[in-house]
């Protein structure tokens, strides 16, 4: 090894001659809740896009596919929200590469990093179904965006078909007696829709009353005119949406219940 | 520092020098003085660079390091911290410079050496002087990440924490490095004619 000069007085001569100083510590604080702030927003999205795909696969027509003439397989693949998976797996890559960049983040091995960031992310997306927010983002984004119902929110098409026998709509009035209910579509069509002893109810005890969003499988008859066999709500598990969302949902809504 | 009075500092943890830096550089001479010849060698191990441009290299490292004494973490020890700025350091310059890092291991001096070749077991007959042309030459044919390994294990002697915390990886990816990395080495050795096992 060859021979070394004391390196201690070059750094302290430029030290001072440069006049530098540490960086303030307030810096590295900001720059870590940043970096903290970003992690949490990134957790939290991630939570929002599952709290949607759990939303978007409760609430799919498990109980009235087969009507629509299709088979269990073709129906998951017609109907899986794409959008927010990848929007799910995004974050969850996201969130992964995150932690690792963080003070101590690298101690940790990548299953045990991506299992964390999954459970955490999964366990916030169910809370987040529970409380409604899931079905509020997806209310909000197909009321707003045509291109959201589109690719993700096909299901408003798929019951928008009276003359195939598929239709959905509002509940405005019910007559028992004569056992006919008034309906509004989404485009705001008025239906005058009948139904008998052999109308089947989805889940069999559904009551059908104003103001309730429904799907029907039944007959187009005469203008204006729908003959229901089967019936069911829109929402197999509609959650209330929390108040702080409502004004999100109620600007994009076209149909509210 | 004069070499023949005592100095108070000498005394003091790394981490209690690191806090009295931040109020007077004088306390940062003292870690430079600490880690200097270490980090050197270190550089040189690392890359194919000259003693001139290894100080220049160390310098920056320590500048760097001084600059950002308020982001250091008590978690790490300041010797992990430093090594890892200096790795940072030696692998942007040569990433600027579009080469890549060559190890000098023949150059390595006899504390090194003789840790190093007290993992060896020469299986030909060999002088030390060629045993440690031969590591030379096996460090310079390995792979970047796994070179630096067994320099980080077998040369400076850092266990697996150290190592963790100096390249950045969970312990478990270390352990799984270093037992790749002696693989490489016996391969790499049984290449060049000789049969070590480390």
């Amino acid at each position: 090894m060859n021979k070394t000069h004391d390196l201690s007085q070059d750094v302290l001569s430029r030290i001072r001659t440069e006049s530098l100083r540490p960086i303030p510590k307030w810096r590295f604080v900001f720059r870590n809740v940043l970096l903290w702030g970003l992690g949490g927003f990134i957790v939290l999205t991630g939570g929002v896009a599952f709290a949607v795909i759990l939303h978007i696969v409760q609430n799919n027509d498990w109980d009235l596919y087969r009507a629509m003439g299709q088979s269990l397989p073709a129906f998951v693949v017609l109907t899986l929200p794409y959008l927010w998976v990848v929007v799910f797996v995004s974050m969850i890559t996201l969130a992964h590469v995150h932690v690792r960049h963080t003070k101590g983040g690298y101690r940790y091995r990548l299953p045990v990093l991506l299992g964390v960031v999954l459970a955490a992310s999964l366990a916030l997306g169910g809370m987040f179904a529970r409380a409604g927010i899931g079905q509020a983002f997806d209310e909000a984004a197909s009321g707003r965006f045509p291109v959201y119902r589109a690719l993700v929110s096909h299901r408003e098409t798929r019951w928008l078909r009276p003359t195939e026998g598929f239709l959905s709509g509002t509940v405005t009035s019910i007559n028992p007696e004569a056992m006919r209910f008034a309906l509004e579509d989404p485009q705001g069509n008025a239906w005058e829709v009948s139904y008998d002893r052999n109308t089947r109810r989805h889940p069999p005890f559904f009551e059908i009353r104003p103001s309730v969003r429904v799907r029907i499988v039944g007959q187009a008859r005469n203008q204006g005119r729908f003959h229901a066999e089967q019936v069911a709500p829109w929402f197999l598990r509609d959650r209330p949406i929390p108040a702080f969302l409502r004004d999100l949902v109620g600007q994009g809504k076209k149909d509210p219940r | 520092m004069d070499a023949g009075r005592e100095d108070p500092t000498e005394s003091l943890s790394d981490e209690i020098l690191v806090e009295k830096s931040l109020i007077s550089q004088v306390f940062f001479a003292q870690l430079v003085c600490r880690y200097q010849q270490k980090l050197l060698r270190y550089i040189q191990k690392i890359s194919s660079v000259p003693l001139q441009e290894a100080e220049d290299l160390l310098q920056e490292a320590f500048i760097k390091a001084y600059l950002h004494l308020n982001d250091f973490d008590p978690q790490l020890s300041f010797s992990s911290w430093m090594y890892r700025i200096t790795r940072n350091h030696v692998i942007s310059h040569h990433r600027k410079r579009v080469l890549r890092p060559e190890a000098h291991a023949a150059d390595m001096d006899d504390d090194a050496w003789e840790h190093l070749a007290s993992h060896l077991d020469p299986r030909k007959d060999a002088d030390d002087a060629q045993l440690r042309e031969a590591v030379g030459r096996v460090f310079d044919h390995m792979e970047e990440r796994y070179r630096e390994v067994l320099v980080l294990k077998f040369l400076e002697e850092k266990d697996y924490k150290e190592i963790s915390d100096i390249l950045q990886k969970p312990m478990g990816t270390v352990a799984t490095f270093i037992s790749r990395a002696k693989k490489q080495f016996q391969t790499k050795a049984r290449d060049l004619g000789i049969d070590f096992d480390l």
